[in-house]
């Protein structure tokens, strides 16, 4: 039996049953963040080609699945890549209920999960740019819903997915059909400026953010956050996917020039115009570029360690921004512009203290789940490049101010208002979440030492 | 199929027609009729380079994503309906200028040695650009969903129209198929959203 193929029967079917019980928010939410945490420990745990006894019976599962003549491959360098994206949506999806989400949205998360596993498992790996679009697809379903009906931002992201679809699968051929190598320049460049075009937009690198703010505004923050964890990681393996399979792409030092330096200019204008910004969900959009910008400088590192870093950090954003995310989820339920918010913090305490919580480690304050993989990062290229320190430095402050801010906005002037009431499910949530983020800020080797070797399947750039 | 080599002109002035009157037009019911006639001159050009599988395919997919489209347009009501008096779209003059412009610059591109590296025929190379150029053109021009839709839609019929001569694979055809077909389902989703419920915000689930 083919092991991908389970992966595709067992999401349907974890899809179908959310879909049936979508009238029971909390169970449907429930079932998919189970179905994608059993699909996890599936990829991870159960030994593929070669037989094993489960109880009586004798299982062999085929790591390759091949459909249309094409393979679909379970190998050892991309499981943990997709244990780590059902993973994390297996972290992401039991808060689904509590969130102004389409009832939906469990079965279609499901669907995007799945569709981005394919991607990595597909062969040959360039058709992974139509499955991101596909993935692309599905999430316009879930951005756009009888909520929140308006679709500007979520229709700039498929025609951006699209053309970086188009560019990727150019290049891809080019590498295969023209045989690029160190001794085309002509060509290579070509092709480096038209890989860098497609992965800029899968990665949101400005001016191709376009489409996160305006989604921030018009789509609920924590499903926004759940598209762009799953759609922005998708990306970024592929990218170290490349990386990986062309020895000229990773012996050019322009390329990781270019991911640096685009770095640099993601978190120097996603913190500037984060702190321009009077609606908390451009905010959000700002921050998550910002979080993104000080991955593309540990990437643009080209380091074996900067690597491992990059994937701390994609590790953590997960929990961070998903509990930013959900405690700003609740609080937009009241306002969204800073001057209609002042006080807001003492009507839904725990809402606000999430929200804060969650920027802190985003920003990489001491004592957050966000501060090892910054800290780790400064020292890495504090040597190597001056400017990338500084702006990851620079990040943090900027970002904690802006921390500060918000506190002093959202517990400024408590006017006797009553505190809205919420139910003992979301405190949990809200409460858990903070507390995990500062456990792993104190303990981060729970969670580092395996994320780090998540890509070591990687074997080229991963020594 | 000799004939179809040479009558390939044929589709590439079909593909010039539809795709100036897409891009001319205001996006209604009727451009779905516009948009069939576009696939099947894409599929014809799409000949030379895949095989008979692969065209049918591209054919059926084609109109399918059509029927789709018409039905899901049907669903906005009288207002766009009614549009159907204005044939064509309010900034013509400007319409027609750009889109002399971009097919100066496409014809202009495809004799190029672009794609010095495939093998492609200067018709499908000419068809597919004009295509991407057109397409380019309707999503700058447009606000409005459908003509969003209708631009992406040919952008990925302009794009595979070249990638065919890349990579001639029948999975590949399968795949883009099916985005195709969710562009389709995804902007017939969000006209259905958007003609049923106001935008507002925040409502309850």
């Amino acid at each position: 039996m083919s092991a991908g193929l389970i992966i595709f029967v067992f999401t349907f079917i974890y899809a179908s049953l959310c879909l049936v019980l979508r009238h029971q928010r909390m169970a449907s939410a429930l079932t998919a963040a189970i179905g994608a945490g059993s699909i996890a420990a599936f990829v991870l745990l159960v030994p593929f080609d070669e037989a094993f006894l489960f109880g009586e019976i004798s299982i062999k599962f085929a790591s390759e699945w091949i459909i249309l003549g094409r393979m679909f491959s379970l190998s050892a360098n991309v499981r943990p890549l997709i244990g780590f994206l059902y993973l994390a949506g297996a972290f992401l999806l039991p808060a689904a209920w509590l969130v102004n989400a389409n009832r939906f949205f469990p079965s279609v998360a499901l669907l995007i999960l799945a569709i981005v596993a394919a991607s990595l498992m597909v062969d040959p790996f360039v058709f992974a740019a139509v499955f991101i679009e596909l993935a692309a697809l599905g999430a316009v379903f879930v951005l756009v819903t009888q909520q929140h009906p308006r679709s500007t931002g979520a229709t700039r992201m498929l025609i951006l997915y699209t053309f970086a679809m188009v560019s990727i699968l150019f290049t891809g051929s080019l590498l295969e059909v023209a045989g690029i190598t160190s001794a085309t320049p002509v060509l290579a460049m070509r092709v480096t400026f038209i890989l860098g075009f497609g992965f800029a937009i899968l990665m949101t690198v400005p001016p191709f953010h376009l489409w996160l703010p305006k989604s921030a505004e018009e789509s609920d923050p924590y499903i926004l956050v759940f598209v762009l964890v799953i759609l922005q990681t998708a990306g970024f393996f592929f990218l170290l996917r490349f990386l990986d399979s062309y020895v000229w792409l990773r012996e050019q030092t322009l390329i990781y020039d270019g991911i640096r330096i685009a770095g640099i200019i993601t978190t120097i204008l996603a913190v500037l115009l984060s702190a321009s910004q009077r609606d908390v969900k451009k905010l959000m959009a700002y921050a998550l570029l910002v979080d993104l910008g000080v991955i593309l400088i540990a990437i643009g590192s080209g380091t074996e360690d900067a690597f491992r870093l990059a994937l701390d950090l994609s590790a953590v954003r997960v929990i961070a921004l998903g509990v930013f995310a959900l405690g700003l989820s609740y609080l937009c339920n009241s306002d969204r512009l800073a001057s209609q918010m002042r006080g807001v913090g003492y009507k839904m305490p725990f809402s606000a203290a999430a929200f804060l919580v969650g920027l802190l480690s985003v920003a990489g304050t001491p004592l957050t789940a966000g501060f090892p993989g910054r800290w780790s990062l400064l020292t890495e290229v504090l040597h190597a490049d001056k400017l990338a320190a500084g702006t990851v430095l620079f990040s943090m402050v900027g970002l904690g101010m802006l921390v500060i801010r918000w506190a002093a906005i959202l517990f400024g002037r408590r006017d006797g208002d009553e505190i809205i009431a919420v139910s003992k499910e979301p405190r949990i949530f809200l409460l858990g979440g903070i507390l995990l983020l500062l456990i792993l800020g104190l303990f981060p080797q729970l969670v580092f030492p395996w994320v780090e070797n998540v890509a070591s399947g990687l074997a080229n750039l991963f020594l | 199929m000799t004939w179809l080599d040479n009558t390939l002109f044929l589709p590439v002035i079909i593909l010039f027609i539809t795709g100036s009157a897409l891009t001319l037009m205001r996006p209604q019911p009727r451009s779905m009729y516009v948009l069939a006639v576009q696939y099947i001159a894409v599929s014809w050009l799409a000949s030379t380079s895949l095989p008979a599988a692969g065209v049918a395919a591209k054919l059926v997919t084609g109109l399918l994503v059509c029927v789709i489209f018409y039905i899901g347009i049907r669903q906005i009501g009288d207002n766009l309906l009614r549009g159907d008096d204005h044939l064509l779209s309010a900034n013509l003059p400007f319409s027609i200028i750009a889109l002399l412009l971009v097919t100066v610059a496409s014809v202009s591109v495809a004799r190029s040695n672009l794609f010095a590296q495939f093998d492609i025929r200067i018709e499908a190379s000419v068809g597919a650009l004009f295509l991407i150029a057109a397409s380019l053109l309707n999503l700058g021009l447009g606000t409005d969903q459908l003509r969003i839709g209708i631009g992406l839609l040919t952008f990925v019929s302009g794009a595979e129209l070249i990638y065919g001569f890349i990579e001639p694979a029948l999975a590949l055809v399968a795949l883009l198929a099916m985005v195709h077909l969710g562009i389709v389902l995804v902007f017939s989703y969000i006209i259905s959203i958007q003609t049923r419920y106001p935008m507002t915000e925040n409502r309850d689930p």
